[in-house]
């Protein structure tokens, strides 16, 4: 609590001076009338005034002045400080004491309000304060609101000091204006994990207050947060101080919850990584295996003699086919890697027309026999996206149907619009996925044809995920499987001719 | 043999150099081969060769750095190996002045494909390098005149300038960047759905399938070039 000024005395003491002058001059005027007990009780009145809203020192001073008062303009013989009868003694006494009495109550009950109403306001602070440490979801923010609801409550500039990997600090986060302490006190407390303040018999005349999260000396490997609390005047007690600490409390055991979750996920994404790597391991080296033996087989079966020409054509293709093979799937796996592992994926303007043009080309590079039929339903529309991923992403949907097109019927490649999307979907006439087939949950690696990775379906879905768009598998009428990249249409500036 | 159809190898993998040599020797061409960019620079001063062939990853260097050699003093047809996938890399080569551009692994039948279409586009050059003419089209750059089945084509004048751009130098890839650059202007280099959508307008005009397309070829996520065969 604030001590008065002597300036708020000085103003209490002459307002209560000029309300007693008033009362003295209206009691005087009406005495006759009033009689000495009705101008007894109107001092009572200005005494319990005083009392309520006066401080203790100048209530008590206002039953002093009324008390003479009263003797000197009231009592018999008047304009005397002399008492002629003991019932007026009694009657003044009488009146000393109650005032006095009155004075103290109020000043109880003032302070009891004041408590009262402190209390309110801590419980609503430690209930705020509570539910933002149970809520908060990630270190920074819980720091960051923390902060600023100290701020608010304690009315005082607070900062968070965090160690940087360079073993320097830094305060990124604070509220209100405050400045970084200086290094010494910082390494101090972080080894010594003691707060300095004046209570703490540290440092007592730092302009900051610092109080650890970790109350134990920290080792070189492991330095917590450190909270500054600045703008310190000589007036905050150690129940401020004290208050300060326990929330420090508070916020370092959420801090460490959060903490502990962090490094929680963190070992089970390694583990789901290394689960990853070595399933990918165990594919590689188990499926490519199957190619390499056939390359082998055939590439020594050709060193042997007597070999007609039939024979060393048809070696020689099954030799360029496997290798082919092996190479769509390393690029499969790379790309596969790649988008796991880039931050940012290059994106342009891309023509889905001359996307499925590439891919057409492609096959027909690999002199592969594949009948295609595309359908481009609206000209001249552009999509955001990385040209080779897009074209990897329709490489394996063909290649997907044509691994599924056993009557050999057209693989239609179609690029429409509808409402908001350009939809690019590979239709082929195969025989369907089953009805529990959910393309949300294709796994890496799982495949349901015997030669592959699996890898194919998994690196289309990971590209419309780079790319935010929706794939989606369905069986068509008919027969066969509908297979649909759905992109966002972006606003493109019309384009002149000229 | 004549001299005319040396071809310079830059490679350092002796496997790769070696069956790159045989392919060539089959189909009539003479191949010089050297597996770093100090021996390719010695080979290509000695023996001004009709071609390069030429791997970026070298044991002296960075491939792009021949390119760059070779640029500043001759116009000869320069093909890329290079087992690098990104559209970046390509990029630059080609921004470089590569006229083309093979991923490893390829096959012999698309190698001899790529250096029969370079050295086709050397020899309509020192023929005539305003004249294009492929099956129906026709683009003659000296008279401003397109002509698809002996009927002019009307083009915009944005049309005209990609594809008189194009019919430069038939068979050699122009970047995005290039093209955006010759016809629109430097400060439009990043403006790539111009491009798009006038070159999509373009191929309407002159292709009968524009999702496959016969004269105006799409190296995708890179840029375009004119069809030699």
């Amino acid at each position: 609590m604030q001590k008065p000024s002597l300036q708020l005395y000085a103003l209490q003491l002459l307002a209560i001076l000029i309300l007693l002058a008033i009362t003295t001059a209206i009691n005087h005027s009406i005495f006759s009338t009033l009689g000495i007990t009705g101008v007894t009780l109107l001092y009572l009145l200005v005494v319990v005034l005083a009392a309520y809203f006066c401080e203790f020192l100048v209530a008590s001073l206002t039953a002093v002045l009324a008390f003479l008062a009263i003797n000197y303009f009231f009592i018999e013989p008047r304009y005397t400080f002399e008492v002629a009868h003991v019932e007026s003694w009694v009657s003044l006494i009488c009146f000393l004491i109650v005032s006095i009495v009155v004075t103290s109550l109020v000043k109880q009950l003032k302070f009891q309000t004041l408590q009262a109403a402190t209390a309110t306001k801590h419980a609503q602070f430690g209930r705020t304060l509570a539910e933002n440490l149970a809520l908060a979801a990630d270190v920074d923010n819980l720091l960051q609101d923390t902060c600023a609801l100290l701020q608010t409550e304690f009315d005082k500039p607070f900062g968070i000091v965090q160690t940087l990997e360079n073993k320097k600090y830094a305060m990124q986060i604070k509220s209100g204006a405050i400045e970084m302490p200086d290094s010494s006190l910082l390494n101090w407390v972080l080894e010594n994990g003691k707060a300095i303040s004046p209570y703490t018999n540290y440092w007592s005349k730092s302009a900051h207050w610092l109080l650890p999260f970790n109350r134990l000396p920290s080792l070189d490997s492991i330095r917590d947060p450190i909270l500054v609390v600045s703008n310190i005047s000589e007036d905050d007690s150690i129940e401020i101080f004290s208050a300060i600490k326990s929330c420090v409390d508070q916020i370092s055991l959420a801090y460490q919850r959060l903490i502990n979750i962090e490094k929680t996920k963190q070992a089970e994404l390694s583990a789901q990584e290394e689960a990853v790597q070595n399933a990918l391991l165990a594919s590689i080296s188990h499926d490519m295996r199957t190619p390499l033996t056939s390359i082998l087989g055939a590439a020594t079966t050709l060193q042997q003699p007597n070999l007609d020409a039939l024979q060393t054509a048809h070696l020689s293709a099954l030799i360029a086919s496997q290798a082919r093979y092996l190479a769509a799937t390393t690029d499969n796996i790379l790309s596969l890697v790649r988008l796991e592992s880039s931050a940012q994926i290059p994106m342009d303007w891309q023509s889905p027309e001359e996307i499925i043009g590439g891919v057409t080309a492609l096959y027909k590079n690999r002199d592969e026999i594949v009948n295609f039929e595309v359908h481009i339903n609206e000209p001249e529309l552009l999509i955001k996206g990385n040209a080779s991923l897009l074209m990897q992403a329709l490489t394996n949907l063909i290649d997907n149907a044509q691994k599924a097109n056993l009557h050999h019927q057209p693989i239609e490649i179609e690029v429409g619009k509808t409402d908001n999307r350009i939809n690019i979907s590979v239709n082929d006439r195969g025989n369907g996925f089953s009805e529990n087939f959910d393309a949300s949950h294709i796994n890496k690696f799982s495949t349901s044809s015997a030669k592959g990775f699996g890898l194919g379906l998994s690196i289309v879905q990971a590209i419309a995920k780079s790319h935010d768009t929706l794939f989606t598998i369905h069986n068509r009428e008919g027969g066969g499987v509908s297979a649909t990249l759905s992109f966002h249409a972006h606003d493109v500036e019309n384009i002149d001719a000229e | 043999m004549p001299n005319n159809k040396q071809i310079l190898i830059i490679e350092d993998d002796l496997q790769i150099s070696q069956f790159l040599q045989s392919s060539l020797k089959l189909n009539a061409y003479h191949s010089l081969c050297a597996s770093t960019i100090a021996g390719g620079k010695r080979l290509f001063n000695e023996h001004k060769p009709v071609l390069i062939i030429l791997d970026l990853n070298l044991p002296d260097g960075d491939g792009r750095d021949f390119i760059a050699y070779v640029r500043a003093s001759s116009d000869i047809p320069i093909l890329v190996l290079s087992a690098r996938q990104s559209e970046l890399e390509k990029v630059a080569c080609f921004d470089l002045g590569a006229d083309d551009y093979l991923a490893k692994p390829f096959g012999v039948n698309e190698l001899l494909a790529r250096v029969k279409v370079s050295l086709k586009r050397t020899a309509m050059m020192s023929l005539r390098d305003d004249l294009y003419k492929l099956d129906d089209l026709q683009i003659d750059t000296a008279n401003n005149s397109v002509l698809l089945n002996k009927k002019t084509v009307h083009l915009t004048p944005i049309e005209f300038k990609l594809l008189f751009t194009l019919a430069k130098k038939p068979g050699k890839v122009f970047t995005h960047r290039q093209l955006l650059t010759e016809v629109w202007g430097a400060e439009y280099v990043d403006d790539t759905h111009y491009l798009r959508i006038h070159m999509g307008r373009l191929r309407a005009r002159l292709e009968k399938n524009t999702a496959a397309p016969r004269y105006i070829l799409t190296e995708v996520g890179i840029g375009y070039r004119l069809a030699t065969t």
